[in-house]
């Protein structure tokens, strides 16, 4: 018996990894990136008997080619780390194309074990799936399981335990037939001749990547002492008509044997298919999403009004039970009062709706909703150089931003979904309501309804404007192909969804938390020091700032109150409405302040308006750059997003304070 | 050639070769030939579009595009515009 | 052939559906019609009026759907009710919330009545509906 064994758990998208996983580790796991790029790489122990058991789970693929970045990782991992075993999760209810990547597995030379994982619905459809076949035809062994439910998970380990035991090394070779045999018997050969290269990589596997034009394959052999011989011999084969022939070859390896495996492989889908028929219909089928879409927006804000008014009410207790200590000095009761817990506030107030937000696109994508969404949007999207994906989290942004960029995990390209996460911010947030209810309420009482919706409309102009451009110039490209499977619908499990949801929202509150929690000090230094100055107030730092920014933002009307009032408003946009409140000495009273507002000679209408459209649009709040920070993992994105959000406002604002007038005209 | 040819030309009269997205829902057609990016062929291939497979198109998204076609026994997404890479061969079902 | 019982479902729910919808959105959008329809406990609500529209013309569509042969009616019914039963937990759920929200920390009086809107009821009979049909349903619509 080894004491210590590596398992890699490899599959297709869907086909239930991530549940194995989880229920294989528990909770001993951990979540990293990969080295060098942002796939996620999960990690986790086990133990069975006396031998402690490391497992990895690879990120989901349909191939081992060079495709995705998904797909590169999964692959170096396995060649280059040299797991003991690979265990492969199979959709039973999907066997042949999944076995497409079992014939790929099968090169890499490594233990296989197979994971029959959905058994309990291939039975439901009448699928039978011979196990001991596949092990006297493929030589791997395989087991039934239903991740769902924890069923065969333990003979899953015995039986990758005990092929890493038997089997130091096997060889499951596809035969590609006479000429490309003799291809790749001639690039073994010049392989062969260096053993650096040979050992590293099963020089087999390394021909056939390289005879179907794999570059990240190409690359593995540019600084060998056999590059310049591996190429003569590539310079005379057409790579793209082997590599037809050869993915030809594994599905007809493929089909020869299913017959015999899967006795009755039941390839309907009844159940989806009566369902699609309704959701994707012509008339109805958008309708119909953007009525789901209302269910998740409301569950998600409505549902977590309680809880935040519960995260309210108790931080509002702990900040008046500091101020009433009569703790000395003085500043370190305003550190903590205003300072620190004010900030954990604006931390933790949004945990409420990011994790109901998240446990819904959980459900929504392990129901198989998420794939028909998509689907349906996809034409409109595409018009703006988008997915379907990124349509939901543009809704969601409606309601506040931080969750919905953290939704933009379910796109999968890495520009795509970079796009989505940078216009988000132009989606008006409910925290920006408050400030429009203020504003338009005082200088258009008679139309104050209008003037907000142009505002929402201001804002989705922009961020399809936005769209556009990045496409046209920063990231170029189109939205990566719509090669989406349709996943059948399942009903999801609580389990699992709330499993994501943690993982998710577990990540907000590590990395996120800290960013806000800074933001929220910087704040609170500026706004109470030099000490002594009433906080916010034209003596503070916050004040002086104000003061320097003042022709900054003259040209658009705004003086150092409206200055210092959007700085704060960095902290939440609502903020705003507060520290007009402080700044015009009315408090907590909003109609004395719309008093004052219109009392003050600077502010018109027009003003009122830019000052709107500035608050829209000029900088996420610090809570949405520290998601974005999370997600894009570079701060040059996340500055990028700061200083294109400032420049926009300006320019937007500007135009209104030069054009307004002229429309506006008497009022 | 290969044998895709051989394949295709034993089921009973093919219509001459057109594109995937020409093929509207709901029909039937088996692959001929992908001519698209090695990066999308790769993947194309992966997924089961390999020459002689059968291919039916089960229905179009509410605005008409992506189409939703099934090949292997499973159901699998496409734009129109990444259809038209593949040639295929119609009513050979 | 589609059973008279399941034209006569998809038919009631149709139209209730589509008169709540209509009414909840007028009020939403009207502002004189609120205070009538507010003693029948209908909210304005110009969003939730809409998805209850929505809801209705997937009940009508089945309804359609049984009428001309056109196939299919099933499927459109079984979504409907499955529709009628998603909105009517995510109104209910959302309801609870508001009204402990209130009851907590608010200073207004809260009373379980409030939850009686049309898109919680409406959804009753179709949940058990659901729960009496489900097994037969796949099969039944495979066959159509
Ligand atoms: N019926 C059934 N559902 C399963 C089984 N294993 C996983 N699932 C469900 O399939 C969905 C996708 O699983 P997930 O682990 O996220 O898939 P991954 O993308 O491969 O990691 C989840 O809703 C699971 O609850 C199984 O054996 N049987």
């Amino acid at each position: 018996m080894k004491d210590r064994i590596r398992i890699a758990l490899a599959g297709n998208p869907n086909v239930g990894k991530s549940t194995i996983f989880n229920a294989l580790t528990g909770s001993n796991q951990h979540i990293a990136n990969w080295p060098g790029v942002t796939v996620e790489k999960k990690s986790g122990t086990t133990r069975l008997g006396k031998t402690e058991i490391e497992i990895v789970d690879l990120p989901g693929t349909y191939s081992l080619t060079a495709y995705s970045i998904d797909e590169v990782v999964a692959r170096d991992y396995i060649i280059e780390e040299k797991p003991d075993v690979v265990i492969h999760v199979i959709d039973a209810t999907n066997f042949e194309r999944n076995l497409y990547l079992t014939t790929q597995l099968m090169e890499l030379g490594v233990p296989l074990v197979i994971a029959l994982n959905m058994s309990d619905e291939a039975e439901k459809n009448g699928t039978l799936i011979n196990r001991t076949l596949i092990k006297k035809y493929f030589e791997i062994p395989a087991v039934r399981t239903v991740g769902s439910k924890g069923e065969g998970l333990d003979e899953l380990l015995r039986a990758a335990l005990t092929e890493a035991e038997t089997s130091p090394h096997h060889e499951h070779a596809i035969g590609y037939g006479d000429e490309i045999e003799r291809h790749i018997a001639a690039i073994v050969a010049v392989l062969e001749k260096d053993p650096n290269l040979a050992s590293r990589y099963p020089p087999r596997w390394l021909a056939i990547r390289l005879l179907e034009g794999d570059d990240n394959a190409q690359d593995k052999i540019q600084k060998s002492t056999i590059t310049a011989a591996a190429d003569a011999i590539l310079a005379s084969i057409d790579t793209e008509k082997t590599e037809a022939a050869m993915a030809d070859r594994r599905y007809e390896v493929i089909a020869a044997l299913l017959p015999q495996v899967c006795t009755t492989c039941v390839k309907e889908m009844n159940a989806s298919d009566i369902i699609d028929r309704v959701v994707t219909d012509r008339w109805l089928g958008i309708p119909i999403f953007l009525a789901l879409m209302w269910a998740a927006f409301e569950l998600t804000f409505a549902v977590a009004t309680p809880f935040m008014s519960a995260i309210d009410a108790v931080m509002g207790s702990c900040a008046s039970y500091v101020a009433g200590s009569g703790m000395e000095p003085a500043w370190l009761a305003s550190l903590l009062g205003d300072g620190i817990i004010g900030g954990l506030g604006s931390v933790l107030i949004f945990i409420p709706n990011i994790f109901i937000l998240l446990f819904i696109l959980s459900l929504l994508e392990d129901s198989g909703y998420l794939a028909r969404a998509a689907f349906v949007m996809d034409r409109l999207m595409y018009a703006i150089g988008l997915p379907g994906k990124s349509f939901i989290p543009m809704l969601i942004g409606f309601g506040c931003n931080v969750p919905a960029i953290l939704g933009t995990r379910t796109i999968e390209d890495k520009n795509d979904r970079l796009i989505t996460i940078l216009i988000n911010p132009f989606m008006s947030c409910g925290a920006r309501l408050p400030v429009y209810v203020l504003l338009a309420g005082a200088f258009f009482p008679t139309n104050a309804g209008t003037v907000v919706f142009v505002l929402y409309v201001l804002g989705i102009a922009i961020a399809i404007g936005s769209a556009y451009l990045f496409r046209k110039t920063i990231l170029p490209g189109k939205p990566a192909p719509f090669l989406m499977e349709m996943p059948p619908y399942r009903f999801p499990t609580a389990g699992t969804a709330i499993r994501h949801m943690w993982d998710r929202g577990e990540m907000y509150i590590r990395k996120a938390g800290g960013i806000i929690l800074a933001g929220a000090f910087i704040v609170w230094v500026l706004a109470t020091f030099p000490w002594g100055a009433e906080y916010g107030s034209a003596e503070s730092y916050a004040g002086m700032i104000g003061h320097l920014l003042e022709p900054l933002v003259a040209p658009l009307g705004f003086d150092w109150k409206i200055a210092v009032a959007l700085l704060f408003g960095f902290i939440a946009k609502e903020i705003v409405v507060g520290s007009l409140g402080v700044l015009y000495g009315t408090g907590e009273d909003e109609s004395s302040l719309t008093g004052a507002l219109l009392a003050d000679p600077s502010l018109g209408p027009v003003a009122a308006f830019a000052l709107m459209a500035f608050v829209l649009l000029y900088m996420p709040c610090v809570a949405t750059l520290a998601v974005i920070r999370k997600e894009t993992g570079s701060w040059k994105w996340t500055g990028f997003s700061v200083a294109y959000g400032i420049i926009v406002a300006y320019l937007v604002a500007f135009v209104i304070v030069r054009a307004g007038p002229l429309i506006l005209g008497g009022i | 050639m290969d044998d895709s040819e051989e394949r295709t030309g034993s089921v009973t009269r093919c219509e001459p070769v057109t594109t995937l997205d020409m093929i509207s829902p709901p029909g039937s057609c088996r692959v001929a030939s992908i001519s698209a990016p090695a990066m999308v062929r790769k993947r194309l291939l992966a997924l089961g579009f390999i020459p002689g497979a059968a291919i039916e198109a089960v229905r179009a998204a509410p605005l008409g595009d992506p189409v939703e076609y099934r090949i292997k026994g499973y159901t699998i997404s496409l734009r129109k515009e990444d259809a038209r890479l593949i040639a295929v061969t119609p009513g050979c079902a | 052939m589609a059973s008279l019982t399941k034209r006569i479902v998809a038919g009631i729910f149709g139209i209730l559906y589509l008169t709540f919808g209509v009414t909840e959105t007028l009020s939403g959008l009207v502002p004189g019609i609120a205070e009538q329809t507010a003693a029948f406990m209908i909210p304005a609500d110009i969003m939730g009026g809409l998805v209850l529209c929505v809801v209705a013309a997937v009940y009508l569509a089945a309804l359609y759907r049984f009428g001309t042969g056109a196939g299919s009616g099933q499927a459109y019914l079984y979504v409907a009710m499955a529709l009628s039963v998603i909105f009517g937990t995510v109104a209910l759920l959302s309801l609870v919330a508001q009204g402990t929200d209130l009851l907590v920390f608010g200073e207004e009086p809260w009373s379980p009545i409030a939850l009686l809107v049309p898109m919680v009821w409406l959804a009753i009979l179709p949940a058990a509906g659901i729960s009496v049909w489900k097994s037969r349903f796949p099969g039944h619509m495979a066959g159509e």
